[in-house]
Parts: structure tokens; sequence; C-alpha cells
């Protein structure tokens, strides 16, 4: 753990940092399990409060989405939207991951392994 | 003929409380998915998360939200309406408690025992003593947080407001509404 906990703001530019640079995934699952994996691993380096995902009252942590408010989205059926407080996780059959706010600005965007973004893809996927 | 659950109650209360908030229902796509209602009233968000197993979850988003829970919590929709109204009416922000020990306050000040001791005039052990407590007189608390560098407020939450309280006897105890500070002996 750091000597100091660093701001969620700070915490976020780290993890999307490391998803920028990890190789592109190849599917729905290896995506989703690559961003659960790179906040858990920048929670348990940089914050001191231990992973409770039961405990649905905010503790400070960041969490990766979770798995049960997966959900389809209309006219994109390669794509499944995962809905936090104020985010939409959107993780695409062919491994890409875009993290948006509610309003529609993005925060983050990372194509698959295709080079594609979610929305670039047009053919049927079962979502991993 | 259906039966609305919780949080379709809850849209159907506000929608006739504040007919001009902007209203949506985002269903879960899994049994167990959260449901959300995000209520919009002249600019001002707030966002409940209910599912059947926990309750309300109400919080009004901020710009580095990613991955948080929920501010608050509320059993049932009597209470979560009560909370919503007020975050509307008054512009308000939720806000996110951590229940925490008090070892765990100075912990995070980055205070050791001996210099949290001294700064109070007691000896470590007290204070050891102290942190292990169950219960203790709030002047006593009150002196642990400034010592730490804190300031202690005491607060009394009901469903239709938040009191601060004071122990301070020159405070006015008549007429106080919500949001005043008000004295513990004389309420």
């Amino acid at each position: 753990m750091a000597a100091t906990t660093p701001s969620r703001r700070e915490r976020l530019r780290e993890i999307y940092a490391r998803l920028a640079s990890a190789p592109e995934a190849s599917s729905h699952d290896e995506a989703y399990d690559q961003l659960a994996n790179i906040i858990g691993q920048v929670e348990d380096e940089l914050h001191d409060v231990p992973y409770a995902p039961d405990h649905w009252e905010t503790d400070g942590l960041i969490y990766p989405p979770f798995a049960d408010n997966r959900k389809a989205v209309d006219g994109h059926r390669g794509v499944m939207r995962y809905r936090s407080r104020k985010h939409n996780t959107f993780i695409g059959a062919n491994g890409s991951i875009e993290i948006a706010e509610g309003g529609g600005g993005v925060e983050f965007s990372k194509p698959g392994v295709d080079g594609r973004g979610g929305w670039e893809l047009d053919e049927p996927a079962n979502g991993g | 003929m259906s039966t609305m659950n919780d949080v379709e109650n809850l849209r159907e209360r506000l929608d006739a409380r504040f007919p001009t908030a902007t209203l949506t229902l985002d269903a879960p796509g899994t049994d167990t998915g959260s449901w959300w209602l995000d209520v919009e009233l002249k600019g001002h968000l707030v966002v409940v998360e209910w599912r059947q197993a926990r309750g309300f979850g109400v919080s009004t988003p901020s710009g580095d939200d990613y991955g948080a829970g929920a501010d608050e919590t509320y059993p049932d929709v009597e209470a979560a309406f009560a909370r919503i109204k007020s975050l509307l009416l008054g512009r308000l922000r939720t806000e996110a408690a951590r229940a925490v020990t008090l070892a765990a306050v100075r912990e995070s000040r980055r205070l050791s025992q001996v210099e949290v001791a001294r700064r109070m005039e007691i000896n470590q052990g007290a204070l050891s003593r102290m942190e292990h407590r169950r219960d203790m007189l709030v002047g006593t608390l009150r002196s642990a947080i400034e010592a730490m560098g804190g300031q202690l407020e005491l607060r009394a939450e009901f469903e239709d407001g938040t009191f601060r309280i004071t122990l301070e006897e020159e405070v006015d105890a008549g007429g106080s509404e919500p949001g005043d500070a008000v004295s513990a002996e004389a309420r």
C-alpha cells in the first residue's frame, strides 16, 4: 500500500493507464477479467480498505462492474452494458471496453484485439 | 394484473410529487441485477439503486464515481422517498459514511498512539484502552478527535431531516428545524 492513499481521481487515472497499456482482449470474458483484475491490482496497491463487494454502501474503494448488472444493448448484440451509479461500462464480444458517464461522455475507450470498438461490431455475438 | 415492485412504486410516488422531474428507470438484465432510477429535477440528479434483497441505495453522483457503491442506503420505499424528496427540494448531496474505529481514524492520520496520547495529555496505555472501549463520554471522544486534528460533529438523523447536536448551553432549543444546531440536553 502507498504511504498516503492517492485520491480516487488519481487511482482511476492509474487504472485507465494500465488498461490502455495492457494487451487488447479478444473476447468479452477476457476484457471483463482484465478490467476487474486491473482495478483490483491498483486498489490493492494504493488503497487500504479491504475488498468487500457484498457491502454495497460505498467504502471508498473502486469496484469492477458486477457480473449480474450485465445487460444487452438494443441494436448492438455484440455489446454488453454494465450499469453503475453514474457510469455504463460497455464490453464488446471482440474484447473492446468503453466506460462512459450516464450523460454519454466517454472516460475510457479501448478497442478489442481486432482493432474495432464495440459499436463497430455488426455481427451477432454471444457476449462471451 | 402486474404488481409493481418497490422501485416502481418509488418512481410512481416521485412522479406524483415532482411532475416536472425527469425519471428514468433502468431495469436489470438478470434476475439478481440492480434496478436503477435516475431522478433529475432542475439539473439536480439523484441516482437510486434497488435490489429486492438489499433495499435502496441513494447517491448524488459526482466526477470520479466510477466503481463506487451507494452513498446512503434505505430499507424501504417510505424512507427512500423521504430522503430523495429532501435531496431534490434542498438540492442537497448525499454523504458517504464510513464506519470506522477510533484506532482506524488515528491510523488514517498517520499518528501513533504515543503522539495522540501526548497531545491529549494522557498516557499511551489510557489511549489504547480508550480505542478498545465500546462506549465513552462525548467529551472524551471529542478530545481524541481534536488531538488528531479533526472536529467531532454529532448528528441525529430522522426521515425528514437532520439535526446537528451541540452540547453547548448557548443554543436556543426552541423552534428548531432540521439543519439547525440544537442542544442535546434541551431535546
